[in-house]
């Protein structure tokens, strides 16, 4: 670098007390984060199971299967839940059903409940059914941070490497990684920006409104509820990144192996579960054709192609697919919002068309 | 490639040291000139093929209008004026004229395809419509490439300058290149004239140990903004734009978090771009002075993205008449033609249109009131009251500013009512807390860039903290900067 006569107006005692004082700062700040942990990814931040207004306490999945004892149990997210209901289903089959859908799960929590729920049941279930569409089975790192991790770490059970690997590690950066592995500030960056947020979320409106925190929580809850939203699809950061780079996961060779999907299905055969996948409908599909063209073009162009491996890769590992993607007998009417069957009607259709799709599963459970 | 990718820091960690390792003045600007092409089209290279196309129309009209006049004095620089061949004078003129019309076409016209079209179409197409014309028109869907609106304006100041005799053509193409496509202010400004910039890229650059310290300053304070501020409180804000029917509470909450997002974001950016330029030795114009401590809209406006909106004032506000020349209508024509304009340079969308005229309004109407131009008030009350109402006037701009559908906007105010539900005033108060919460870097580096330069220790102990803070509340993904879009 080429230097010239402007460092003799350099004054080197304000260059060693800045530096000083940077180093002081940047020690005094790291120290105060606590110790460096050995465990990359801390899982202690589940959310408590509480009571609700009416002073009923939520019960945990592992209790309800313990109570109820299910030969069927129902996986996958909010679209799940809208398109299968289980007591029709249970009424349908003569089969006791579980629903263990999550508003918000993704394949990383799919992975915690059959591992950590489902094949630890007493007695375990015999079938599990998973609802998913598009790529979301094969997509470990969606949906697995913020409020979402919270809820993630509700099913954790001891050190999980595959899930830290997989939903957190994998997506890390070396500049982050390192910074992870030799920094406590940033390892514990969670717990610190939660604990600031915490602080100033509601100890401003107690102090003026004069209400607990489990109250202001409700209020907040209640108000930005996703049925309030307008596209509630694409509202979080973290699904705008999705939709924003959703081809990148649609190459299923590339993908299968970063996925929980081998897992769910290795843990499934392990402990003598059947798994059936259910495929769903995407709204999309049930529109007219000029309308699906203003989808974007990776759904035309490059998702056929995902399905076919997938759907090779199922028959491989001997695992039941029932696809609904393409049929028509779930029309547009049925649906509700974005991809969501209408709760009443919608629901309890999909539901009757499901339960005679599996009518020959569901007998030969015994 | 944006100032927080890694892409970027590795650009500039390759062209610092080479920059200053060669001493030649054009060897320099070759560098960075490939190194401006090379962040513009990290993306999309064919942007480059758009910046190339605007610098050479451009500095070929430069050059055209400079032309020496029939028996002038050489130099080319009309602000000499033609001395002789008196006759031949009127076409000179006239070719001048041509000339500045085809940099102008050329340079609009780039920006009024791939911003506008669709807009003023699908708009036309609405309005047929509403008429029972069915039109089949074809939209472009063309992709907005970014800093366009930026370079362009840039750009179309020298040939400007140049026309109205303020500004003598460039014979170096490499000169006038790196003027238009200088990297660390190309796609969201300041907007430099290239009357303040061209002569520092002509002259002579000299390593100084003694910008580094401000530079780097500069660099840290935009990147704390950017990362802590800007992309914390901006899903917040996000959150309440995504309701399908906000209370006006609300809305009042989620328009001061964006006040805090757009001031932090673009301000963050301009300081990045300063400091980045100090570092390469180059100086470039203070964007922000402080605006939300304006006191009137005219005091506003010489505070916020104060490049763009003196642009503004010398190339349209003022040629347009001003306030000085007609009655309060030709007045209120000049503001509502200049900052409607100003309001659909930010996007090609009605509310932005809207949004510049709502500024136009107030201040026509303060300026009937006699609060115009460089009015102050007298004592602490009514200066604080002032500021008060000026404050609420901006807030209720940025709703305008940041709402994609007008009509909701709208419902949202028809749906006033005075009581508001504990559950409201609790999601509201918690939006506030967390705003407050990220608005605190902003005010600790105000508060750290008012303290006396020889604080050395202070000041280097608030960047440490910066970068800690940075590393621990910044999120992975990093949100692209607001001003892009424009």
């Amino acid at each position: 670098m080429a230097q010239d006569e402007n460092t003799a107006g350099i004054r080197w005692s304000s260059v060693a007390s800045g530096l000083l004082s940077a180093a002081v700062v940047f020690g005094g700040l790291t120290w105060a984060a606590g110790p460096l942990a050995p465990e990359l990814i801390q899982h202690d931040e589940a959310v408590p199971y509480r009571e609700n207004a009416q002073g009923v306490r939520e019960v945990s999945f592992a209790e309800r299967l313990a109570n109820r004892k299910p030969e069927v149990v129902i996986l996958g997210s909010s679209v799940t839940a809208c398109a299968i209901d289980p007591e029709l289903l249970q009424e349908r089959s003569g089969r006791e059903v579980l629903d263990l859908t999550i508003a918000g799960g993704m394949s990383a929590s799919w992975y915690l409940l059959t591992k950590n729920v489902i094949a630890k049941g007493a007695p375990k279930p015999k079938l599990v059914i998973l609802g998913f569409r598009d790529v979301y089975l094969t997509v470990p790192d969606f949906r697995v941070e913020g409020r979402y991790k919270a809820m993630l770490d509700r099913y954790v059970d001891g050190p999980e490497p595959v899930l830290d690997r997989r939903a957190y590690l994998a997506k890390l950066g070396t500049a982050e990684y390192l910074l992870r592995r030799h920094w406590a500030p940033f390892q514990r960056r969670d717990v610190i920006r939660d604990r600031a947020e915490a602080l100033a979320k509601t100890g401003l409106p107690s102090i003026l409104l004069g209400r607990s925190e489990d109250q202001l929580r409700e209020s907040v809850e209640r108000v930005f509820a996703e049925e309030n939203k307008m596209h509630p699809e694409v509202n979080s950061a973290e699904e705008k990144a999705l939709a924003s780079d959703l081809d990148r996961h649609f190459d299923f060779d590339e993908v299968l192996p970063k996925s929980f999907l081998p897992e769910i299905i290795k843990v499934a055969k392990e402990n003598g579960i059947q798994l059936a996948l259910v495929r769903m409908r995407p709204r999309r599909n049930a529109e007219p054709l000029e309308r699906q063209l203003k989808y974007p073009s990776f759904f035309r162009e490059l998702l056929p192609e995902y399905e076919r491996k997938l759907d090779n890769y199922l028959e491989q590992q001997g695992v039941m697919l029932f696809d609904f993607t393409d049929d028509e007998r779930i029309p547009l009417e049925w649906y509700a919002r974005d991809d969501h069957l209408d709760f009443d009607f919608g629901r309890r259709g999909f539901t009757e068309i499901l339960s005679e799709e599996m009518s020959a599963t569901l007998k030969a459970l015994d | 490639m944006i100032f927080t990718s890694p892409a970027f820091f590795v650009l500039f960690a390759v062209v610092f040291p080479l920059y200053w390792a060669v001493r030649d003045r054009r060897i320099q600007n070759g560098l960075l000139l490939v190194s401006s092409y090379v962040f513009y089209g990290w993306v999309h290279p064919w942007f480059c093929i758009l910046l190339a196309s605007s610098t050479i129309v451009d500095f070929f009209c430069g050059l055209a209008m400079g032309e020496r006049p029939p028996g002038g004095s050489p130099g080319g620089g009309s602000e000499e004026g033609p001395t002789g061949g008196a006759s031949q004078v009127p076409r000179w003129r006239r070719r001048r004229k041509v000339w500045l019309s085809i940099s102008l076409a050329f340079n609009l016209g780039v920006l009024g395809t791939f911003k506008y079209f669709d807009f003023f179409a699908q708009s036309f197409a609405s309005v047929a419509r509403s008429f029972g014309l069915e039109l089949g028109w074809t939209e472009l869907n063309l992709f907005l490439p970014v800093g366009l609106s930026f370079y362009t304006f840039q750009s179309l100041s020298y040939t400007i300058d140049i026309y109205r005799g303020q500004l003598r053509p460039r014979r170096s193409f490499l000169d006038f290149a790196v003027f238009v496509s200088f990297f660390p202010q190309l796609v969201a400004g300041p907007i430099e004239r290239a009357s303040r910039f061209l002569p520092q890229v002509e002259s002579r650059r000299t390593w100084d140990w003694r910008a580094v310290f401000p530079a780097l300053q500069l660099i840290c304070g935009g990147y704390l903004k950017k990362i802590v501020v800007a992309d914390n409180v901006g899903p917040y804000v996000d959150e309440v734009f995504a309701l399908q029917s906000p209370t006006l509470l609300m809305l009042a909450v989620a328009s001061f978090g964006f006040a805090v997002q757009i001031y932090a974001d673009f301000s963050a950016y301009t300081d990045i771009a300063r400091g980045l330029a100090r570092l390469i030795g180059f100086d470039l114009v203070l964007n922000f002075r402080s605006p939300y401590l304006a006191i009137s809209p005219s005091d506003f406006w010489r505070r916020w993205h104060i490049s763009f909106s003196s642009w503004i004032r010398d190339y349209l506000y003022i040629p347009l008449g001003g306030s000085k020349h007609g009655g309060p209508l030709r007045f209120l024509w000049t503001l509502l033609a200049s900052l409607g304009l100003s309001g659909l340079w930010h996007g090609a969308a009605w509310h932005f249109v809207l949004w510049g005229v709502y500024h136009a309004m107030v201040v026509f109407v303060y300026h009937q009131l006699g609060m115009g131009g460089r009015w102050r008030p007298r004592g602490m009350i009514r200066t604080t009251s002032a500021w008060a109402v000026m404050f609420g006037i901006t807030l209720l701009g940025w709703l305008i500013f940041r709402t994609e559908d007008l009509g909701w906007l709208v419902d949202a105010a028809l749906r006033f009512k005075v009581g508001i539900s504990v559950d409201n005033r609790s999601a509201a108060l918690y939006l506030l807390g967390l705003i407050g919460l990220y608005s605190v870097p902003l005010w600790l580096l105000g508060a750290v860039e008012r303290l006396p330069e020889r604080w050395v220790a202070v000041r280097s102990g608030f960047m440490a903290a910066a970068v800690v803070c940075m590393l621990v509340f910044g999120r992975s993904e990093p949100a692209d900067f607001i001003y892009f879009q424009f």
